[in-house]
């Protein structure tokens, strides 16, 4: 473990943006939508045909990416929806409840096909591999992976302790999980791990680089974990004013995104963030709840508790680009596909879409 | 920015060991018709016989904080079931989180102290711990859980009165109160209790940093309570019945000259009690002493009648070592009761846990607030295992106002109160804690005044 220090990422940032002529950019909102409920889970489509929202009584909304039109409404479950999931081509969705349910549901209707249990009172996540149309669950201290039809196909070994969140590897079919003493890689192909990356410390989120060589961990304690995959070696970054739920990598690898407080921490992890000191900007009045990278490209999004988001950029000498207040704490900010298209709910349960121009 | 000041949501920690009653405590909150949404985050299955509130199931999962404080251990489980309750729209008005019998309640209230999202949204309000007045002396001594949950209590309810005699009641009080000195205590049978006692205590609340029982700040006496009796000349029957346990109890008698108050004598009467003693077998007689104490000898179980022999009628003031209570003792003469004109308890010294103690500090003047820093410091970093709680009010000086302050374990929460204003400036504070030692404390204490 080592404890960053100096460096110089502003300088590398600087060079980068001499090429554009900076011209300031706005939101335009495009539609909003209430579902009158916290909306604890927000995912594009990957055919980018729709916006599931996820209330956290129960209810998913799906809505019409492009008109912004509710489309669906669906009973997901009776107590509570932790997360929802797309699969890779968009030909299915599945949620996680803490009524200890996974509910597998098509896309044509949105009719369900499957209920399944995955093993504890409390399901904490579901995720479709990007790579096959199989999917994994955790909960309790249960991992299984499924397939499309909703069977299973293994069952892995109990955890140490609750899982309590599970992230496929962008680049290869392999995901990993974490729980307190640290996180475990697993191959879809077999119940033993492929490597376990021991840490005594309390991981909330895992975030895997897209080019698959690094896995960040917001933690409990005000850190944030920082793993290099191949080598088992890892980081440790500190002094965050609170817990780190919120990390977001660029397309490129090259940057992560972390919350953990008001202002929006950038690492720069080429070739690694040891010995670096991060990008820091300031602009949130309140801790930041949601962070999001878009597809490709520098530009950042950051949303707070108080319901603020930020556009930065983070290859611009000045990052910061455009704000906007909104009513409700932000509970979630998603790109889509086309790069310049998001959309944000917020704990009053209002999805807005907006476009940036 | 909005400006929306949300309520914070209560949080009762509910424990004690297997068998002390808590689900027969929930059941009664569940019921009772207090208007309030009640969410119930259990660690042990119980009976919870009421089905319109919710009740989740959680597994205990405590995870040490990196954080530098070496105590620092939170509830992982917690974190996540009431995160993710408190964004729900239908609120609740009140959350429980029953522990397992063997939880040291540690972990529970520190998550409240760490997480911010759980401060910001919910406010602990107190540890509530049942204790079964019957079965407890079988752990007091061994199990470090109990000792816990006793001294990390803001409310305790000495629960099952309906199986034990008043008199071991009055000792396991007093036990206990030499454990946790500012905790309420309240006996239950049942577990059967107002709601106003168990909830909305505000146990936590920096306002009421300090309620500490008077009779707690006391310096410490050989005895427990003291009667000054009004005697005619001849013999009185001074009557015990075996409490079970103890064998002997130290009684001194001393002649009180009119209107003397029994303030005056202590000194006096402390010293008697460290001085010559005679074994007084049953059917002996008592007679006043200024330095000879007497040892009445007790069978432990039925009637042990003494005579208190005066020859000079007057005043006279009994010191007995433990409560005459205790004994269901009775003064009488030719079967006419006697009630002392006044009477008081005192702090028993010699029932202390070895281990587990309040230690509370009452001292005038201002601090200074390098060396009170200092000393908490060290305090904290070198002792925080071992302090459970700690409260108090806090004299600065240069400061116009008030300071108020409370910690577990490590972690300390402290701010400026309301003015001094005209009253007396003084500091009061109390530690509950493991193998405190009482002396440097308060040699420590002492030395940070200004």
């Amino acid at each position: 473990m080592a404890n960053l220090s100096a460096a110089d990422i502003l300088g590398a940032a600087k060079s980068k943006s001499a090429f554009s002529k900076p011209k300031a950019m706005k939101f335009n909102p495009l539609r909003e939508e209430n579902i009158n409920d916290h909306i604890i889970s927000l995912k594009y489509s990957p055919d980018q045909k729709w916006i599931a929202a996820a209330g956290i009584s129960g209810k998913i909304h799906v809505f019409d990416a492009v008109s912004g039109r509710p489309a669906h409404s669906l009973n997901a479950h009776t107590f509570g929806v932790r997360m929802i999931s797309w699969s890779r081509g968009g030909e299915f969705l599945t949620s996680a409840g803490q009524d200890g349910k996974i509910r597998l549901f098509e896309t044509n209707g949105f009719s369900e096909i499957e209920t399944l249990f995955a093993g504890s009172d409390w399901v904490e996540c579901v995720r479709w591999s990007p790579h096959s149309d199989i999917f994994a669950s955790a909960a309790g201290k249960k991992i299984r992976l499924w397939t499309a039809n909703g069977e299973l196909i293994h069952d892995y070994p109990d955890q140490l302790s609750t899982v309590v969140d599970l992230a496929w590897s962008p680049a290869s079919d392999e995901f990993a999980t974490a729980c307190y003493g640290g996180l475990t890689r697993w191959r879809a192909e077999t119940t033993v791990p492929l490597h376990k990356y021991q840490w005594k410390g309390s991981t909330l989120v895992i975030a895997w680089s897209p080019n698959g060589k690094y896995i960040a961990t917001g933690d409990q304690d005000s850190t944030v974990h920082f793993w290099i995959v191949k080598s088992g070696k890892d980081l440790q970054m500190y002094g965050y004013p609170t817990k780190v739920k919120e990390l977001s990598w660029d397309s490129s690898s090259r940057f992560l995104a972390t919350g953990g407080g008001g202002a929006v921490t950038v690492w720069n992890c080429e070739p690694s963030p040891q010995g670096t000191l991060p990008m820091q900007l300031n602009g949130h009045q309140n801790y930041l709840s949601s962070l999001a990278f878009q597809p490709r490209g520098l530009l950042l999004l950051s949303g707070d508790l108080d319901g603020k988001i930020s556009l930065w950029d983070i290859g611009r000498e000045s990052q910061f680009q455009c704000s906007a207040n909104l009513p409700g704490e932000i509970t979630n900010i998603v790109w889509a596909n086309d790069n310049t298209r998001f959309a944000v709910s917020d704990g009053d349960g209002t999805v807005r879409i907006y476009s940036i121009e | 920015m909005t400006l929306v000041t949300e309520k914070l949501v209560p949080v009762t920690v509910l424990t004690g060991f297997l068998g002390s009653g808590k689900t027969t405590l929930l059941n009664r909150i569940l019921t009772e018709n207090h208007g309030k949404r009640i969410a119930v985050i259990e660690n042990e299955f119980g009976e919870i016989g009421v089905d319109q509130e919710l009740v989740i199931g959680a597994e205990e999962e405590i995870f040490e904080m990196n954080n530098g404080c070496i105590c620092c251990t939170v509830r992982g489980d917690l974190i996540r079931i009431l995160g993710n309750l408190m964004k729900r729209k239908d609120k609740f008005d009140y959350i429980i989180v029953e522990t397992t019998g063997m939880a040291d309640p540690g972990p529970v209230v520190q998550t409240f102290f760490v997480d911010d999202e759980m401060q910001a949204k919910m406010r602990l309000d107190a540890i509530v711990t049942l204790v079964d007045a019957k079965h407890v002396w079988e752990h007091l001594e061994t199990s470090d859980e109990v000792k816990q949950q006793i001294a990390f209590a803001d409310v305790l309810l000495l629960n099952k009165t309906d199986l034990v005699s008043t008199g071991e009641l009055n000792r396991l009080e007093a036990r206990i109160r030499s454990m946790n000195a500012t905790a309420k205590i309240y006996r239950t049978e049942n577990a059967a209790i107002e709601m106003e006692k168990v909830l909305e205590v505000e146990g936590f609340d920096l306002n009421r940093a300090l309620e500490i029982d008077p009779e707690f700040l006391e310096p410490e006496y050989p005895f427990e309570w003291s009667g000054v009796y009004e005697f005619e000349a001849g013999d009185h029957e001074f009557s015990l019945r075996g409490n079970g346990t103890d064998e002997t109890m130290d009684v001194g008698l001393i002649e009180f000259a009119e209107n003397e108050f029994v303030e005056n004598r202590l000194l006096q009467a402390v010293l008697l009690f460290s001085g010559k003693t005679r074994e007084t077998p049953a059917g002996s007689a008592i007679e006043p002493h200024n330095d000879l104490l007497n040892r009445l000898l007790l069978a432990v179980t039925g009637e042990n009648s003494f005579r208190i022999k005066i020859s000079r009628p007057g005043r006279y003031a009994l010191f007995t070592e433990h409560k005459p209570a205790e004994f269901d003792a009775t003064l009488s003469m030719n079967d006419v009761g006697i009630n002392p004109v006044f009477s008081r308890d005192y702090k028993p010294d010699h029932e202390h846990d070895e281990e587990i103690s309040s230690v509370g500090i009452n001292i005038d003047g201002d601090l200074d607030n390098r060396k009170l820093n200092q000393w908490l410091g060290r305090i904290l970093q070198t002792k925080g295992m071992d302090i459970f709680r700690m409260k108090g009010i806090l004299s600065i000086k240069g400061a116009a106002d008030r300071f108020v302050f409370q910690g577990v374990h490590m972690l300390f929460d402290g701010r400026p109160d309301k003015p001094w204003g005209n009253s007396k400036r003084a500091n009061s504070l109390i530690f509950i804690g493991r193998n405190l030692n009482r002396q440097e404390l308060i040699d420590g204490f002492k030395a940070c005044l200004a």
